[in-house]
């Protein structure tokens, strides 16, 4: 793995100077943006097993401060700087989400960056709903952005990777899989939940601060987009939530995608949405545990059927393909602990 | 004794301040009372709104964040109807009311019902996705422009001891208190309706009994999603609407549910009218621009300080 | 009348059931014996169709039920008095007893169900409107098998039904049960042996998922290996 991902990482690098076509810079740029938003997306969502939906507010915070730091006369690199800890710096303030679970943490996040989008549509300090130009920078060229673009990515992936390979992203998993367990191990949750909120905003905040250098225009309604937030979301499910290639390869998907379908518009995020229903349903563990599983099947020359694939296709196979049947419950109900229903939340802390 | 003594005198104080409140600002700031009273027509249909959605909550445990694109489609169901065959609103509820039925059937049968039983993550990507869909679809059928209904009676009004009220508005809160009757007669009265009870109380004891849990879960789920229908015909009469508004509706929604803390119509309805008052007079105050934001803020702050709701039973 | 044969059944890869096979013939009371975590609860959710197993059949009157859900093979007459009761603890005990009747056919004889199930239970027509949630241990016992007789089964699958009751009470139930197998056949699920043993007509032991003695219980009784490991004698 590490070797691949050193070989790709070279032949980017050397790109540029054998290709100069200005696509190829611009798919490749926003291809990073993707990858770092769900690579980063996945420490909280995957790792932690925190379904965050702020991730388009500190995307949008790191955006605007860099923008505004910019204007103010500051230099690039110390203004996306500044956006990335302001980002992280929000991602504290928003600890008491974690006091909600399940689904009203998602919606507690939404709502939280739904609430940001609405004041910056309304503050007249960052410029409103018209929003902020930047001033063309005559010293870049695409291939600055390029490579910026590149080193940034690959900062995020390799420091992404330490911290899930250490004893944090132990704690993550441990968080994620047993809560209550965790804690009993002497784990805190509360503490753990923060500091992968904290990682995941400042490297949100830092590409966010990236976008608006390259689009050099930004207002409310895009930086704060749900976008921000659906598109790692989806990208990180497709994959592989909880891996650490799973992001990766779900954001390629996903540009790819949306390269290939450009010319249908509002077609394409139909075809979106229906990929990640049937994604979640066919393959709750994303391509990379569809993959493993059947590299597993192969080695060990079991196959079975996975739960979740429709019953009339599941007796299909076993009727026709000898494939073995779990024997499962009729309707597995382990939701009584995962429940979130209104009276009970108050037990919950 | 006592405790009954205490709630009569709780709910009278409340009751006179109340209205002590209304008086007040008849004779001070009229301007303000007409506020208030949208706040509570509007609240009506808040609560009908989250009717639905606390129904499926509370019996499937899935948050089904594309309700609100549900009221939307209801919207738009509404919207064709008037414009290409002149039904009024109305009456076009009685068609919306079962095509919202059966798609909501039809998406649990198909999509929810695969995923009801695993992580609490999985459903509400699956309603994530939903509502991707159902935006997506709004845009291309209708465009991405704010739509809204136009009727020959929209500017009638209703007049009361020298108050104006909408007659449109006014209708809309009496159907949407209609509505809630309905419900809460359904599931209180028939067997189906305590047959879903049965199984949100404890899905396995429902099984044994014989009861088809699954096909349960497909009628709350249809019931549901028809009366997001319902409530999205009402409110084409009276907001405008686009694809993209369910995201609002649906934050509304459960800000009411939150608010009133337990799936009780009476507590529905107090809630939903909380909310549309606090709506209203906070954006006179603050400024329309913020009108969504309030909601969004109610909704967190109650989760986040008073999670058992204001009317909300302990234990 | 119920015929099971060499039944697999699994939790997802841990095996619980080992080649479980036997039968219970019309208007037997028929015993299953066996120490916490045997499999007994497994057994009987897999036959009310709960869980499905992994290999083995399940026949009943004839009819393979092993692939059905609850709903059908209740549809078929057979009812379960689940481990802990499982009632509707927020619905009133009226409430619960229709539900025990919501099949189509048992909906048909509902009002005859209704007074038999008075009858013998006197205690909850005085509770008819009480909360199910607030009923003694006993209570709920009662109202859990009177539950499961308005589906109007004719067979009977009794969960543990001395699970949690003063002695007294114990000896009440059983009693009654055996009343019961003048109009149902019954399989009971028990850890209580003695008591099993003494009213029920034959008897399976299961240890560790495995069906390791069957017999007459008079038989078993005076079993010595039987007495030591679950007699106590
Ligand atoms: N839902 C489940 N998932 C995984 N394993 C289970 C599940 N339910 C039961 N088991 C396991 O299956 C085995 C048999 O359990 P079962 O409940 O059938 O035992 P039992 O004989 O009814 O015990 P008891 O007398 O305590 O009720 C136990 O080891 C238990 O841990
Ligand atoms: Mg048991």
């Amino acid at each position: 793995m590490i070797s691949i991902g050193l070989i790709i990482l070279g032949v980017l690098f050397a790109a540029p100077t054998y290709v100069q076509i200005n696509y190829f810079f611009h798919f490749v740029i926003i291809l990073c943006i993707y990858i770092t938003l769900s690579v980063s997306w996945n420490i909280v969502g995957g790792y932690a097993g925190q379904c965050n939906f702020a991730h388009s507010a500190f995307f949008g915070a790191g955006a605007y401060t860099t923008a505004l730091l910019w204007n103010a006369g500051l230099l690039p690199y110390q203004a996306m700087i500044m956006g990335a800890f302001t980002s992280a710096l929000l991602a504290i303030l928003i600890t008491p989400c974690f006091r909600l679970r399940g689904s009203y943490f998602v919606l507690g996040t939404m709502s939280l960056s739904e609430i940001l989008r609405i004041v910056m549509l309304n503050w007249r300090v960052s410029g409103g709903a018209s929003g902020i130009h930047l001033p063309v920078p005559e010293q870049f060229t695409i291939t600055t952005y390029y490579y910026v673009a590149v080193v940034l990515t690959a900062f995020t992936v390799v420091a992404t990777w330490f911290v899930v390979k250490g004893k944090l992203g132990l704690a993550f998993r441990a968080i994620r899989d047993n809560e209550v367990a965790a804690e009993s191990l002497g784990v805190n949750p509360l503490f753990y939940k923060v500091i992968s909120l904290v990682l995941s905003a400042f490297f949100a905040g830092l590409i966010g601060g990236f976008y608006s250098y390259y689009v050099l225009f930004i207002e409310p309604n895009n930086a704060f987009s749900v976008f921000w937030t659906a598109i790692p979301l989806f990208a990180t499910i497709l994959g592989g939530a909880g891996t650490m290639v799973g992001p990766i390869v779900g954001a390629v998907i996903y540009v790819g995608l949306t390269e290939l379908t450009a010319g249908l518009g509002v077609l394409s995020l139909l075809i979106l949405g229906i990929v990640l229903i049937a994604i979640v349903i066919i393959a709750p563990t994303g391509l990379v545990g569809l993959a493993s599983r059947y590299a597993y099947g192969r080695r060990t020359g079991e196959k079975t059927v996975q739960r979740g694939v429709p019953t009339f296709i599941r007796s299909w196979l076993i009727t026709y393909h000898k494939v073995g049947r779990e024997s499962m419950t009729y309707f597995a109900s382990n939701r009584k602990e995962k429940s979130f229903m209104i009276g009970e939340t108050k037990n919950k802390y | 004794m006592d405790i009954l003594w205490q709630r009569l005198i709780k709910s009278l104080l409340i009751a006179v301040t109340v209205v002590v409140a209304l008086v007040i600002l008849y004779f001070v700031a009229l301007d303000y009372l007409y506020v208030v009273l949208g706040g509570v027509l509007v609240g009506g249909l808040y609560a009908l709104a989250a009717l639905g959605l606390a129904l499926v909550f509370g019996v499937m445990k899935i948050l089904n964040l594309a309700h609100g694109s549900m009221m939307v489609l209801g919207a738009y169901l509404s919207f064709w109807f008037f414009t290409l065959y002149g039904i009024d609103p109305f009456i076009s509820v009685v068609l919306v009311i079962p095509i919202l039925f059966l798609l909501g059937f039809a998406i649990e049968y198909f999509l929810m019902d695969k995923v009801a039983t695993l992580t609490a993550h999985q459903p509400v990507l699956v309603a994530f996705g939903l509502m991707v869909v159902l935006e997506s679809l709004f845009m291309l059928l209708w465009t991405a422009d704010p739509r809204g209904l136009v009727l020959p009676y929209s500017g009638a009004r209703l007049t009361v001891g020298g108050l104006h009220i909408s007659l449109t508005r006014f209708v809309a809160c009496v159907l949407s208190v209609v509505g809630l009757v309905c419900l809460a007669i359904i599931m209180n009265r028939t067997l189906i309706g305590r047959a879903i009870q049965a199984v949100s109380q404890d899905f396995k004891a429902a099984c044994f009994v014989g009861i088809n849990a699954r096909r349960m879960y497909q009628l709350a789920f249809g019931i549901g999603a028809a009366f997001a229908g319902f409530a999205g015909s009402l409110i084409s009469v009276i907001y405008a609407f686009e694809p993209t508004s369910g995201l609002a509706f649906v934050i509304k929604a459960l800000a009411v549910i939150v608010l009133a803390g337990s799936g009780r119509i009476s507590g529905l309805i107090i809630a939903g009218v909380v909310l549309g008052i606090i709506e209203s007079v906070g954006a006179m105050i603050i400024g329309g621009g913020f009108k969504d934001a309030i909601s969004f803020a109610v909704f967190l702050l109650v989760l986040l300080l008073k999670p058992e709701g204001l009317f909300g039973r302990r234990g | 009348m119920l015929e099971v044969r060499s039944l697999n059944v699994y939790y997802g890869n841990i095996q619980v059931l080992y080649d479980v096979s036997f039968k219970v013939e019309k208007n037997e009371l028929v015993a299953l014996i066996g120490s916490n975590a045997a499999g007994k609860t497994t057994l009987l959710d897999t036959i009310i169709g709960w869980l499905h197993p992994k290999s083995g059949s399940i026949t009943f009157n004839g009819f393979r039920i092993d692939h059905l859900p609850p709903h059908k093979v209740v549809e078929l007459g057979v009812s379960i008095v689940p481990e802990g009761r499982m009632l509707f603890p927020a619905l009133t005990v009226l409430e619960n007893l229709m539900l025990g009747a919501f099949t189509r056919s048992a909906r048909k004889k509902i009002q005859e169900n209704l007074e038999k199930v008075f009858e013998i239970f006197p205690a909850l027509k005085e509770r008819k409107q009480q909360l199910a949630g607030t009923l003694s241990g006993g209570e709920q016992q009662m109202l859990a098998i009177g539950r499961a007789l308005m589906a109007n089964p004719t067979l009977l699958l009794l969960d543990e039904p001395s699970q949690g009751l003063a002695p007294i009470i114990v000896t009440k139930i059983f009693s009654l049960i055996k009343e019961l197998n003048n109009w149902v056949t019954i399989l009971m699920v028990e850890q209580n042996a003695y008591k099993a043993l003494k009213v029920a007509s034959r008897v399976y032991i299961l240890e560790n998922g495995r069906i390791v003695r069957e017999g007459e219980s008079q038989e078993l009784v005076k079993d010595d290996g039987i007495r030591k490991a679950y007699l106590g004698v």
